[in-house]
């Protein structure tokens, strides 16, 4: 055991003191005057049960204890003066007896004794008939028994009318045997529906420590709250006594198990001490049941301790309000069972209610209270669960929409890809192949038409170029590349080769395959124009973000002349008309130097936005 | 083939066509013979013939049509890269989608070549892979791009393999229309170099890819 650990638990014994103090300075249920009724403080005690030798005694009055086994018996004499006879129905107040007893007023029996009953903590209220009483002397006589171990007990009693006396006997009966009677019903439901829990959920132990530490309440509210005894006196004296002691462990086990802490020391020693208590007890002569289960009671403050120690040394695992309702319910109840040791182990205590009964009831509210706090805890985790559940499925779901959308997307795209597929190989080897087949024809049968020939080259690269720009939909740059590659042939045989200076992917104001094709259109045109007309050795292609120029080196020609003979007119017209459909501007120019053919993008986007 | 020689001297390396229409496989042999130190072998219609005719004539060099009547012609790029003798197969296709070109470079294709291309240029290509390199059209420089680029977001996990920036350097040139050699002198490098530069590029497709999720990503637009 540590220094910081015994720090700790003699700081918890200090306040544990303090609160017992603290219940002790409060002095509930002390017995005061009565107005309106005589409080009976002095009387006689006599020596045998003929009363003839008698000694004055002053209430209270607590019989000397021994270890004998057996009953005592002892006769009380009370000389009560009334000034007159009474009128309404008066009744004898017995706020504090012990155990049993029998009652005379004038010599008529008006209670005979319940034994075995144990009225140790049931005040009692006892009409009296009117006719018995008179005015002057009058004498109540009582006769009281109880096991001699634990002495007799007699508190100032009252006479007087029942209506006065009836609603202080009221109170004490509800502070003593009533709630004893509410917290041996609670701790009887609350065992069954524990140890039920328990039985579905056998693996959370702490139901079933709580639960049996209701049934052990149950035994000792039977005590308390019936004056009910079971067996013999030593067998019952243990029942009760130390089923408190049981209670205190089996706490113990509850707050350890609940919190996920491994057995305490406590609880081991405990056990042991209570083992070995029940044992000797057993195996002693009965008259010292008592005096053994006390000491054994008073032994159990520690671990009654101990709960709060490892309530403290847990408080981490607790939310703060848990803590609190534990502390506040804990301490008190700790402070509740010293207190009752207290009145136990003392022959006389000076204090009459007792209240042990009670804190059954605080604790069964504080463990409740932590099961709720649990049972609630868990809920808002399986709500965070399920919300998170839900997210997790409305984000899954999206997930799967959008992949249908994105599967159906594909599938589009499969089957127009397929449907291009198809429609190339028709134009390739269906068209391609006639004009293919033709060209060849031609050259077999050697027939002289350039005209037809150069037509049907013509057809030949512009269906190429066609396939090209159905399969490069997504780069200008890509395909001017193809156009190259397919006229570079074209150009060796004239004598021309290309200055290629592809800076960047033109900006065309709308993007897309048919833009793309009139650009290539364009170029092709002007590449073959300088094929046809130009004379040159080289064409340089040019292209970046703002325009694509094609220029040659040749000796470029008389516009208007050649537009008015009709010879590339056309070709320009067409080249103009692809310009417009693209929104972008052709430039011609021609000179001596050769020709360039400018086509500009960026500043008719430019002019378009202002 | 002593009666063969090419203007250099050596023996003409033998090529073999696997095409099925007649037409392009014409105009193949054409652009085939009309190049010097090559000469066509055989010519086969069929997957099944042209794989017959590739152990039967041993050729140096197979051309070989994606799309035949009783298979893919990737059986036959397969069949020669696991040839005992050296042989370099071409694909010859009218399409240039980026599965397929994958498809065939990972079979260990040394070159694709389109149809719509212009056919006359093959020979230039053949030779080309005799030296060593490796044909490419700017379409495919494209594609290969789009696959490789370090530049695209999200990267399909299913392309291990990176390019370097000269790689991807070349490869933009290539798809912008740029001969081996105008690409060498802007780089200051040998044509050569740039032909192995593209050779390793090949390669590193060959190893370095998940064909399948390639094909995948592909048709689901990530690429």
């Amino acid at each position: 055991m540590s220094v910081q650990t015994l720090r700790g638990g003699l700081l918890l014994m200090l306040s544990v003191a303090l609160l017992t103090g603290a219940v002790y300075a409060l002095n509930l249920g002390r017995i005061v005057p009565i107005e309106g009724a005589q409080m009976l403080t002095r009387g006689q005690l006599c020596a045998q049960a003929e009363c003839s030798e008698t000694r004055p005694v002053a209430l209270p009055y607590f019989s000397p204890r021994d270890f004998d086994d057996g009953l005592e018996t002892l006769h009380f004499v009370f000389d009560v003066p009334l000034e007159a006879a009474p009128e309404p129905v008066f009744a004898l107040y017995l706020p504090k007896f012990s155990d049993n007893l029998d009652i005379w007023v004038n010599g008529a029996q008006v209670r005979q004794n319940s034994l075995p009953l144990r009225l140790w903590n049931t005040p009692l209220l006892v009409p009296v008939p009117a006719q018995l009483l008179q005015a002057g002397d009058n004498q109540v006589a009582l006769t009281l028994y109880g096991p001699k171990a634990e002495a007799i007990d007699l508190r100032p009693l009252f006479l007087g009318p029942q209506v006065v006396l009836k609603p202080h006997y009221n109170a004490r009966w509800f502070a003593g045997p009533g709630l004893a009677r509410f917290a041996f019903g609670l701790m009887l439901l609350l065992s069954g529906a524990l140890l039920l829990i328990w039985q579905s959920r056998r693996a959370e132990r702490g139901y079933l420590w709580l639960g049996l530490s209701c049934l052990a309440a149950v035994a000792f509210l039977i005590h308390y709250a019936f004056g009910q005894s079971f067996g013999s006196y030593r067998i019952w004296t243990i029942t009760w006594a130390l089923s408190a002691s049981l209670y205190v462990l089996l706490v113990l086990k509850f707050i350890t198990s609940f919190l996920g802490q491994p057995p305490s020391l406590a609880e081991r020693v405990h056990f042991f001490v209570l083992v070995g208590g029940v044992i000797v007890t057993l195996f002693s002569p009965p008259g010292y049941s008592f005096a053994l289960v006390a000491s054994i009671n008073v032994l159990t403050v520690f671990p009654a301790v101990a709960v709060l120690g490892v309530l403290w040394r847990n408080r981490a695992a607790l939310n703060w309000f848990d803590f609190l309702v534990l502390g506040v319910c804990m301490a008190p109840s700790v402070a509740l069972g010293c207190y009752e040791v207290w009145m136990m182990g003392f022959n006389a205590p000076s204090r009459s209610l007792h209240l042990f009964h009670i804190m059954p009831i605080i604790m069964a509210f504080a463990c409740l209270w932590l099961i709720v706090s649990q049972l609630v805890a868990s809920l808002r985790g399986l709500e965070r669960l399920t919300a998170q559940q839900s997210d997790v499925i409305a984000a899954k779901s999206r997930e799967l929409k959008d992949s249908f959308a994105r599967l159906a997307e594909v599938e589009k795209r499969q089957a127009i890809s397929d449907e291009r597929d198809r429609i190339m190989l028709d134009l390739h080897d269906g068209i391609g192949g006639h004009l293919v087949s033709t060209l060849a024809y031609i050259r077999n049968n050697d027939l002289q038409d350039e005209t037809l020939v150069r037509a049907l080259e013509d057809a030949l690269r512009d269906l190429a170029l066609m396939l090209d720009s159905m399969e490069n939909t997504d780069s200008l740059t890509t395909l001017l590349g193809m156009l190259r590659t397919r006229l570079e042939g074209l150009l060796a045989e004239h004598g021309l080769e290309f200055d290629w200076q592809i800076h960047g992917e033109p900006d065309l104001a709308v993007k897309g395959p048919s833009q793309n094709l009139h650009v290539a259109r364009i170029v092709q045109e002007a590449i073959t124009n300088v094929i046809k007309h130009a004379g040159a050795d080289t064409i340089t292609v040019y292209a970046d973000e703002a325009r694509i120029e094609i220029s040659d080196n040749g000796s470029g020609f008389d516009r208007v002349a050649r537009a008015s003979a009709g010879q590339i007119g056309h070709g320009l017209l067409g080249m103009k008309r692809r310009a417009q459909a693209i929104d972008a501007e052709l430039e011609l120019e021609s000179d001596g130097a050769g020709t360039r053919v400018r086509l500009l993008f960026a500043d008719v986007k430019r002019r378009a936005a202002e | 083939m002593d009666a063969d020689r090419d203007l250099r001297g050596g023996p003409e390396e033998t090529v073999l066509i696997i095409e099925d229409r007649a037409d392009i496989a014409a105009r193949l042999t054409e652009a085939v013979t009309s190049t010097d130190g090559v000469t066509v072998a055989g010519v086969a219609t069929t997957l099944d013939q042209g794989i017959n005719l590739l152990y039967d004539l041993r050729p140096r060099i197979v051309l070989v049509d994606i799309g035949l009547p009783d298979g893919s012609g990737i059986e036959a790029v397969k069949a020669a890269a696991k040839a005992d003798w050296t042989v370099d197969a071409l694909v010859v296709s009218i399409f240039g989608d980026e599965s397929r070109v994958f498809e065939a470079l990972q079979a260990g294709a040394k070159g694709y070549i389109l149809k719509s291309g212009a056919l006359r240029q093959i020979g230039d290509d053949i030779l080309a892979v005799l030296e060593g390199g490796s044909p490419i059209s700017p379409a495919i420089a494209r594609h290969l791009l789009a696959v490789l680029n370090t530049g695209m977001e999200p990267k399909p996990e299913a392309v291990e393999c990176h390019l370097t920036d000269r790689e991807t350097e070349i490869l933009r040139a290539v798809a912008r229309g740029y001969k081996r050699h105008e690409i060498g002198a802007q780089l200051g490098i040998s044509a050569g170099t740039v032909g192995n530069h593209i050779t390793s590029i090949y390669r590193k497709l060959e190893v370095g890819t998940n064909m399948e999720a390639v094909m995948r990503a592909t048709k689901i637009g990530v690429l």
